[in-house]
């Protein structure tokens, strides 16, 4: 059975559209966004635990945080940051009536893309700085969030530490720990 | 246009006299200083001397000394009333000032005393066409072309002048002599080809005004090689064969044109107009089918046209319109086209196609939801978006069908489903507002606004729902974020704009909250914007004629006389008459107005404002340029509209407002003409305005009771002469019958009209002016007992308001009874109510911020 395929585009998060990623964020991940937010990996807590909305719209993370549409509509964002060379993705979700359909992998597609790619200027002719060379990129993922661990895993990342009680500030009874995956560049 | 030349005999020295044509010199090229010793060199001399006086006036005036400029001219007028000269000067100041009628008057008497002054009498004929005064303009056209028969435009004003006048075949006279004087026009420069084009066009849209269609083709024909606007050429040339009959060559004429652009809606009628059949008229179902059939072998050549397939659905029915309908939805809900339903709206006029639109976008629903698909037997799946634009689609299609809930409904499956399409919160809040839930309309849409800073639509609809919720500063803020930074404040910054929508948003909610101030100082921007609109047609009158854009000129020239008939225009005006009225009706308001007594919270805020805006404007004003460089206005001397509200007689200022509006199709128009009226004691005016309402509706409520006041009013009167008085009782006699009882005259009419709440309550207010106010509370019980079935929000708020007045004890009683029925509607919640409500939105938004929130608490 064949589907009418959907048009998709990135756009750049800014001042203007930063209330759609609130609304993302604040929709998808269960409990919260703060629930979710964690710094680095060898950090005991979180080093940015105010100003992720100003963090993602600085111009050297343009190419790193991104707003997906599908046909015209917002879905879905992945939300990166630089951190001693390695690029770390803090967020990559998707709408749950939107998953499935490819979008994680055009976001995540992209970002590995743009990581080994010099940025592209605004006006076109432009010099631009050249990126300093990012060695690898990584991410937490809860260790019992399956579908994201085989969404890595085949995308060449792999577990290479396991963290316990990182998700402090999730409600309930449920398991806080999480997976370091990486990939190298 | 200066004075230019000399008069005779004005009693001037040889040596006056050559420092007075210097002076005339130095007018003419701005140089105002030197003007000014120059003339009082000559008034050295001679200080009685009229025109130097006029001429020094006419400079002072220029240089921005208005008043005293207005004074010397004023008394050079008096001391030379023969000198076209000073007559002239005071023309152009009058015309300056806006005093179009005033200004004329004085050209013609300059015109009396220099009756061949080229530049006086084009000055003449614009203010003549500017005030519709059409035969002295034809006079003072035909004038100038005897005198220079060789200036093109001249041939050219003064058949636009006969036109305008009505003398159309003299006017198509004038153009054939002036066509004919030219020849070799093919070999002539861009500039005259073009400019003949047009007057060619012109000439033939006369011809086709007053129905000479084969005249006007011949014409059209012949001068075929000279028209340079192919498309006026080609449209004006198939309507002619239409209207000559001339079938097949006026089909392939339509044909032509369809094929240079199938998306002219205005094309396809005119096709079928040629088969006989009228698209603006109710069709039978022969035509419906034939022309079905054409736009069917249409859509073969052009499939992508979207007139054609929007035309369809206006003709088909039955089944073939649902096959049709089908098809244009689906393909526009893949596309994601959220004004989809903006464009079929106009079938739901159609009980059949509108039950039709809503059963498949049901049906949608609930296939998408199963099998992403829109009907089982599709081939493809959909993509994720078609359930969300069909939820939309359905939003707007119940919310059009007064079905609120089913609207609420389908909207919060697809909010919760992609909370990030900003529309949706958009047709949640239209439905709530529709509801009467201006509180919860207003949170919908701020939600909306929050996703996208940059969407200017989006920021001017939460800013005009915030007004219609009352809070007007926080709505000014936020559209502060689109206005000019440098701008005293968004409000000012958008009455420069003329942005009309806010100050009529502003002067209801301004009026709601009994600031009668802001409210007419809102209102009276209103009038004056729509004044400027009227005068910025002046420039044309010269310009476009010069230009030889003569088709475009006229058309404007018909809108700048329709212009006050616009809702806006007519709104503002019976608004503005009803507070005037109440200014009239209870004088304590203008003191509690200018002098309120709020705690001193509120007041304090406000104080805070206008100093803070007082201080912007004047930083700015030391230079006289605001920060973007533009002149700063003049200071606001009445910021609270306090002088409006101060007018010592508020009716005549509401008469004249309502002196120049004779649109006989508004009801509401003829009601407050009678209270104007009967409070100024003008009973004909009244009885005038009374037989209009009954012209409309005979069983108004507003008839009934205002007929009864002026009924009473007239047993009293003294003032009026018997023929009058007997005038008026016979008029009175066609609305209640002078042998009438009173009391069962309007037995009759709650009998007649109890299912309308609305005359219920023209009923009991009828018994109020018959049984005095003491027996108020029978009235009272009346509307009490109405059936609240029968209630609409607009009726039942008048209700509320008549038994505040004359048994407030019961007020409550009836605000339960009317809150059953429409619960949705803030405006009769109970003041508990609201605040719960209130503090519920406010949890929500802090619940969904925490959510969003990247900070930890």
């Amino acid at each position: 059975m064949t589907r009418i395929s959907p048009r998709l585009d990135l756009a750049s998060v800014t001042r203007q559209n930063i209330g759609t990623l609130r609304r993302l964020n604040g929709v998808i991940l269960p409990g919260g966004f703060r629930a979710w937010l964690r710094g680095s990996p060898n950090a005991q807590l979180v080093p940015y635990s105010d100003g992720v909305y100003e963090q993602v719209q600085a111009p050297e993370l343009e190419d790193f945080c991104k707003l997906v549409y599908y046909n015209d509509i917002p879905v879905g964002s992945v939300c990166c940051r630089i951190d001693d060379g390695k690029l770390y993705i803090m967020i990559l979700a998707v709408l749950a009536p939107y998953r499935r359909e490819g979008l994680g992998r055009y976001m995540l597609e992209h970002i590995l893309h743009a990581a080994v790619s010099d940025p592209v200027p605004i006006v076109k002719g432009d010099k631009v700085q050249p990126r300093k060379k990012l060695e690898s990129v990584y991410m937490h993922v809860h260790v019992e969030n399956e579908d994201a661990l085989n969404f890595y895993k085949a995308h060449g990342f792999q577990v290479v530490q396991e963290v316990k009680e990182y998700y402090k500030r999730m409600k309930g009874d449920g398991n806080r720990d999480a997976y370091v995956l990486s990939k190298q560049l | 246009m200066p004075p230019s030349a000399l008069s005779k005999s004005r009693q001037l020295g040889t040596k006056e006299m050559s420092l007075f044509r210097q002076l005339l010199q130095q007018h003419d090229e701005r140089q105002y200083k030197k003007g000014v010793k120059t003339a009082d060199a000559i008034l050295k001399k001679n200080p009685e001397h009229g025109e130097t006086l006029a001429m020094k006036g006419l400079i002072l005036y220029n240089m921005g000394e208005k008043e005293n400029g207005l004074e010397y001219v004023r008394r050079g007028v008096r001391l030379d009333l023969t000198s076209h000269i000073v007559w002239h000067v005071f023309g152009i100041i009058q015309r300056q000032e806006h005093k179009y009628e005033e200004a004329l008057k004085s050209y013609t008497q300059a015109l009396r005393h220099d009756s061949e002054n080229v530049a006086l009498i084009r000055d003449v004929c614009t203010l003549s066409t500017h005030l519709r005064q059409f035969e002295p303009l034809v006079e003072q056209r035909l004038f100038l072309l005897k005198t220079r028969p060789s200036m093109r435009t001249h041939w050219v004003s003064a058949a636009v002048a006969l036109d305008l006048a009505g003398h159309h075949d003299k006017a198509l006279t004038i153009l054939s002599d002036f066509e004919n004087t030219l020849t070799d026009l093919e070999n002539a420069d861009a500039a005259l080809k073009y400019e003949m084009s047009e007057v060619f066009l012109y000439h033939v849209s006369i011809l086709e005004k007053i129905g000479k269609y084969q005249e006007a083709l011949e014409l059209l024909t012949e001068r075929q090689p000279n028209i340079c606007d192919v498309v006026a050429w080609r449209e004006s040339h198939a309507r002619f064969l239409t209207e000559l009959n001339r079938g097949d060559e006026a089909g392939d004429a339509w044909r032509l044109l369809i094929q240079s652009n199938p998306e002219n809606r205005g094309y396809y009628y005119g096709f079928f107009k040629t088969k006989g059949i009228d698209m603006t008229q109710q069709l039978s179902e022969q035509d419906k089918a034939s022309a079905l059939k054409s736009l069917t072998l249409f859509l073969e050549q052009f499939p992508k046209a979207g007139v054609i397939q929007r035309l369809r659905l206006d003709l088909a029915s039955g089944e073939s319109f649902k096959e049709i309908a089908h098809e244009y939805l689906t393909t526009r809900i893949t596309k994601g086209v959220p004004s989809l339903f903006v464009d079929v709206k106009a079938l739901y006029g159609d009980a059949e196609k509108q039950q039709m639109l809503g059963e498949l976008a049901e049906g949608y629903r609930s296939e998408l939801a199963k099998s992403c698909k829109f009907t089982s037997s599709d081939e493809k799946t959909q993509p994720t978006t078609s359930y969300i634009w069909t939820l939309y689609y359905l939003t707007q299609h119940y919310s059009q069908v007064r079905q609120y809930e089913k609207a609420l409904e389908a909207v919060k499956v697809a909010i919760e489903h992609t909370p990030t399409l900003p529309e949706l919160y958009l047709a949640q809040g239209r439905t709530l507002k529709r509801l009467g839930c201006q509180a919860e309309a207003t949170e919908s849409v701020e939600i909306a606004r929050e996703l996208d800073g940059q969407d200017r639509f989006l920021n001017g609809k939460t800013a005009k729902y915030m007004i219609r919720n009352g809070e007007i500063e926080k709505a000014e803020q936020i559209l502060a974020l689109f206005t000019r930074k440098a701008a005293v404040s968004s409000a000012t910054d958008l009455c420069d704009m003329e942005a009309i929508w806010f100050m009529r948003e502003e002067a209801k909610a301004f009026n709601k909250k009994e600031d009668y101030g802001m409210a007419l100082k809102r209102l009276h921007q209103v009038f004056d914007t729509f004044k400027l609109w009227e005068e910025d047609q002046y420039d044309f009158h010269i310009y476009c004629l010069r230009k030889y854009t003569i088709r475009s000129y006229l058309t404007t020239l018909k809108l700048e006389d329709e212009l006050r008939q616009n809702k806006n225009y007519v709104d503002s005006a019976i608004e503005a008459a009803r507070i005037y009225i109440k200014l009239h009706d209870d004088s304590s308001l203008v003191e509690k107005i200018t002098n309120p007594q709020t705690d001193g919270e509120v007041d304090k805020k406000a104080q805070k404002k206008a100093k803070k805006e007082k201080e912007k404007a004047a930083q700015k004003a030391k230079n006289g340029k605001d920060t973007d460089g533009l002149p700063v206005p003049a200071e606001d001397k009445d910021p609270r509209g306090h002088e409006l509200v101060k007018t010592e007689e508020p009716l005549e200022v509401a008469a004249r407002i309502l002196a120049p509006l004779n649109d006989t199709k508004r009801i509401d128009l003829h009601h407050v003409q009678f209270e104007v009226a009967f409070r100024r004691g003008k009973h004909a005016q009244a009885m005038k305005a009374l037989n209009s309402t009954k012209a409309i509706n005979a069983d108004c409520r507003m008839l009934h009771v205002q007929s009864l006041r002026l009924k009473q009013a007239l047993a009293s009167d003294e003032k009026e002469s018997d023929q009058v008085k007997q005038a008026l009782s016979e008029a009175m006699d066609q609305i209640i019958p002078s042998d009438a009882n009173l009391e069962s005259w309007n037995a009759d009419y709650l009998q007649r009209n109890h299912h309308y709440p609305i005359r219920l309550l023209g009923a009991a207010e009828a018994i109020v002016l018959i049984r005095g106010e003491s027996n108020a509370k029978d009235a009272v019980n009346i509307v009490m007992n109405v059936d609240p079935k029968t209630l609409d929000p607009v009726s039942a708020a008048h209700i509320k308001d008549f038994i505040a007045k004359y048994d407030a004890d019961r007020v409550d009683e009836f605000r339960q009874k009317v809150n059953a029925q429409f619960p949705y509607n803030d405006d009769f919640k109970s003041e508990q109510q609201l605040d719960e409500e209130k503090k519920a939105r406010e949890e929500t938004r802090s619940e969904r911020l925490n959510a969003e929130s990247d900070q930890s608490k």
